[in-house]
């Protein structure tokens, strides 16, 4: 949008103009240069150093980097995050999309707006509670086991979260049926925007359901798959909230992440350099995630 | 669907998802009634006696918290909404050198993991002298917040009529009466979708006060309700009631817009 240029005799008003809208995006820059870019920089600067979060900082050039190779932690928290990327996605894209689908076609209003509200007050709690309510749901003398036992599967029970061979199991079933989330809220209002006429017109033709789900809503739902598929890796890469309460990693290293393992390695250990380092690294690895999706991953144009 | 039999069976089977979803908020709040011996005796359901007294036992000890929630959150979303605002009607009204590298770096602000910063910001925030205050909690979290709500911004006001900007530039209207009178009042509704998206943002942020603002003076709500005591008998119903009290401050913004919530809630997506 061209602005109109005031046409003013006085030189000091035409440079006020100029710089106007550098006023304007100051604050956010201010800000943002502040906390965000320096400390980009800076953690990216300090992946370099051997550093104590102090005064104790020596220039150790890569040697941060070829640590990583040999530190057992963060290999068993790289094989965590893949199998957790995974499983996220498949949560994602399989129950919230087939529960919209369902709340679509319920045919009453009044139930399809109750169903609504049951899968999205979960959301305004914060997530915090959550967190500690299924910590206490998996805990030994929690919910999951006292219903195992109740239906006679006793031979089950355990400490969910303490158990190597659960834990990571646990972790990942966490707030089980995954519905509560932006997920279904974004299938719900990608399926609301389909046109009605698409759908008359493949009906008269004859199809089942499944047909209609595979050959027409998930093809017109690309582009919502394309957003939820890259926030979930993304998110995935970054999440440790959860783990450090639920599990802190344990038992062992079995529901260890990076972010959790590098969150020890600043906060516990002080081996901030090292830990800057491990920031990096993941930083590339999500650029580079969101890189390919923007450039292979295309959106066929639907007839909009 | 042509079915009466599949019809019913979907049903039946959103009823058990939803039945699923809320049983564990159910249980919740139920427990936060029940003594420990309660809890033992019957696991699923209410027990009586309700021991109201576990609500008051928390609430007392979270008090604070909840109050500094509010104010944070409050301070959150006045910052968010005057700098994006600002910076929105920037990128959308104006042409100048530099906006579009500039509004990539912001955004590319969105990427950068924020465990990668965390001790960064803190050593910032600690030189700044910002530690253990208020002001640490709203500073930084909203540098980030303001990313996302400058843009759904920017966006809204690129669609705004140009030619009521025009004419209030013919009028004789500096760009900042434009901006109070025109570009804002016009931008109400995605910035009622902006304030709620920072709400949720601002009361359920974790990590950066767990790290910056523990003390018992500043901290939140939810690092309190961490730290909840009773005695061994009254655990952890008195801590249910804790979570179930830091819930309500977003349960009452929910009820009261709805729509705006679940708006702010699939904000960016639509976009992206």
């Amino acid at each position: 949008m061209r602005k109109i240029q005031k046409h003013t005799g006085n030189g000091r008003r035409s440079v006020f103009t100029k710089i106007e809208p550098y006023l304007y995006i100051l604050p956010l820059f201010l800000l943002l240069g502040t906390f965000k870019m320096y400390s980009t920089v800076y953690a990216i600067v300090k992946s370099f150093y051997q550093w104590d979060g102090g005064r104790i900082s020596v220039f150790i050039g890569m040697q941060n980097y070829i640590a990583m190779f040999s530190d057992k932690v963060f290999g068993q928290s790289m094989m965590n995050l893949g199998i957790i990327v995974i499983t996220s996605i498949l949560k994602v894209v399989t129950i919230p999309l087939i529960m919209a689908e369902f709340v679509m076609r319920v045919k009453s209003k009044k139930a399809a707006d109750f169903y609504k509200y049951a899968f999205i007050v979960p959301m305004v709690i914060p997530s915090v509670v959550i967190i500690m309510l299924w910590r206490w749901i998996y805990d030994y003398n929690g919910l999951l086991n006292g219903i195992l036992s109740m239906i006679g599967l006793e031979r089950f029970v355990t400490s969910w979260l303490g158990d190597a061979k659960t834990a990571l199991g646990a972790v990942i079933g966490y707030n089980f049926p995954w519905v509560a989330g932006i997920q279904f809220l974004i299938f719900l209002s990608g399926l609301q925007n389909i046109p009605d006429g698409i759908y008359e017109s493949v009906e008269l033709e004859g199809i089942t359901p499944l047909q209609r789900l595979f050959y027409i809503d998930i093809p017109l739902l690309a582009g919502q798959f394309r957003y939820l598929i890259i926030t979930t890796v993304v998110t995935a890469f970054q999440s440790f909230e959860h783990i450090l309460l639920l599990t802190n990693g344990g038992p062992g290293a079995t529901t260890m992440v990076p972010a959790l393992h590098l969150y020890n390695q600043s906060f516990s250990y002080f081996n901030m350099g090292y830990a800057c380092a491990l920031g990096t690294v993941l930083f590339l690895m999500t650029s580079f995630i969101s890189y390919i999706n923007m450039k292979y991953i295309r959106t066929p144009s639907a007839s909009e | 669907m042509k079915l009466k039999s599949a019809r019913i069976m979907m049903h039946a089977v959103i009823i058990l998802v939803a039945f699923l979803t809320i049983y564990p908020l159910f249980i919740l709040v139920a427990s936060s009634f029940k003594t420990n011996i309660q809890i033992y005796e019957n696991i699923f359901g209410l027990s009586f006696p309700l021991h109201f007294e576990h609500y008051v036992i928390a609430y007392k000890q979270i008090y604070s918290g909840l109050v500094n929630s509010v104010i944070v959150t409050c301070g959150n979303i006045v910052l968010t909404l005057i700098i994006s605002s600002m910076a929105g009607y920037a990128f959308a009204c104006f042409r100048f050198p530099g906006k579009n590298m500039l509004f990539f770096s912001m955004m590319m602000m969105m990427m950068v993991p924020y465990f990668l910063i965390l001790t960064p910001q803190f050593i910032v925030s600690q030189r700044l002298g910002l530690l253990n205050t208020y002001l640490v909690q709203i500073l930084p979290p909203s540098s980030a917040f303001a990313i996302l709500s400058t843009f759904l911004i920017t966006t809204h006001m690129e669609s705004l009529p140009r030619s009521l900007f025009e004419m209030a530039s013919i009028e004789g209207a500096g760009s900042f009466t434009t901006f109070t009178r025109i570009a804002i009042p016009l931008s109400k509704p995605i910035l009622v979708v902006v304030t709620i998206t920072n709400t949720i943002s601002s009361w359920n942020n974790y990590i950066w006060p767990l790290v910056a603002a523990n003390s018992r003076e500043v901290r939140p709500v939810v690092l309190a309700i961490t730290k909840i005591t009773a005695s061994a008998h009254q655990m952890p119903g008195v801590n249910f009631a804790g979570y179930v009290l830091s819930s309500i401050p977003l349960m009452i913004v929910f009820i009261f817009a709805t729509k705006p919530f679940v708006e702010g809630m699939t904000a960016g997506a639509v976009k992206a």
